[in-house]
């Protein structure tokens, strides 16, 4: 990432399906506050849901997709947005299993998409500009990055 | 975010599934069994309407994909119509479109419903 990143902001989730519409709504106030073309919402929009719905899908095996979790099943996943003057990252900092969503999601195959997946994480890497996966202290740490123009410059 | 889901029978054979708002993993299952509910034996085509959707996600072009599935599985087939830019982008992305029926217009779907229409008086269907 560039040195001049500025403006972090983090929300902590839930592994729960439900929990995607906060992001959603943490992605477009940042884009606002921040003055940054709003343009880049609808892709970035999607890329989160893909990257989000995977982490909670591959991440907790014994837990994936389920909207009624025990409490002693649930964990924090948090997702930091920040930016520079041409770039908004957006990093998802999870506690699951090791998982790296580039090289372990199966290949997308549009004519076998229904039944052998690969879809969302080909919609997330078309929709960004760069993809980056790393295991940090038994944590996964998957960080996108979209590029964007503005007339107006962000603060 | 929401999604909103109006089903009308066009003719015996045609249902038309107007869907507004936001087709993600949250909604996709409300979607999906709206669907399953509305097929039986009687269907020959199922049009879905994207005109005021808004937002579509993986889960939801499941939905899609597994509806042309069991449509193609009975002799059937599934219509899409009113394909916005946004969610045109991402049936393009995924190179969807090229196994799919999609109306370029009103008037192409106005004309297919008429034309079934014409053949359900006709007794042809």
């Amino acid at each position: 990432m560039s040195p001049k990143i500025k403006n972090r902001q983090q929300i902590c989730l839930q592994n729960q399906q439900g929990e995607c519409e906060k992001i959603f709504h943490s992605l477009t106030d940042y884009l606002k506050t921040h003055k940054i073309d709003t343009g880049i919402q609808d892709d970035l929009r999607l890329a989160l849901e893909e990257t989000f719905i995977n982490i909670i899908s591959y991440a907790y095996p014994d837990t994936s997709r389920s909207d009624t979790l025990m409490d002693s099943n649930l964990h924090n996943i948090t997702v930091e947005f920040s930016h520079d003057e041409s770039s908004v990252y957006i990093r998802f900092i999870d506690d699951g299993i090791a998982f790296n969503p580039l090289s372990d999601a199966a290949p997308f195959n549009a004519d076998k998409a229904l039944d052998e997946g690969g879809m969302g994480i080909h919609l997330l890497c078309s929709l960004t500009d760069a993809q980056f996966y790393q295991r940090s202290e038994r944590t996964n740490v998957f960080t996108l990055t979209k590029h964007y123009t503005s007339t107006e410059k962000g603060d | 975010m929401s999604l909103e889901i109006t089903i009308t029978n066009e003719t015996s054979a045609v249902k038309r599934v107007a869907i507004s708002g936001s087709l993600d993993s949250n909604t996709a299952p409300d979607l999906q069994q709206h669907i399953d509910d509305a097929i039986d034996d009687t269907i020959l085509s199922i049009i879905v309407d994207f005109k005021n959707l808004d937002f579509i996600s993986s889960a939801g072009l499941r939905v899609i994909f597994k509806t042309k599935k069991i449509l193609s599985g009975r002799g059937g087939k599934l219509y899409l119509a009113n394909l916005q830019p946004q969610i045109r982008k991402v049936f393009d992305i995924i190179k969807a479109l090229d196994g799919m029926n999609v109306f370029k217009d009103q008037d192409e779907m106005d004309a297919y419903l008429s034309d079934m229409q014409d053949k359900v008086k006709d007794g042809e269907l």
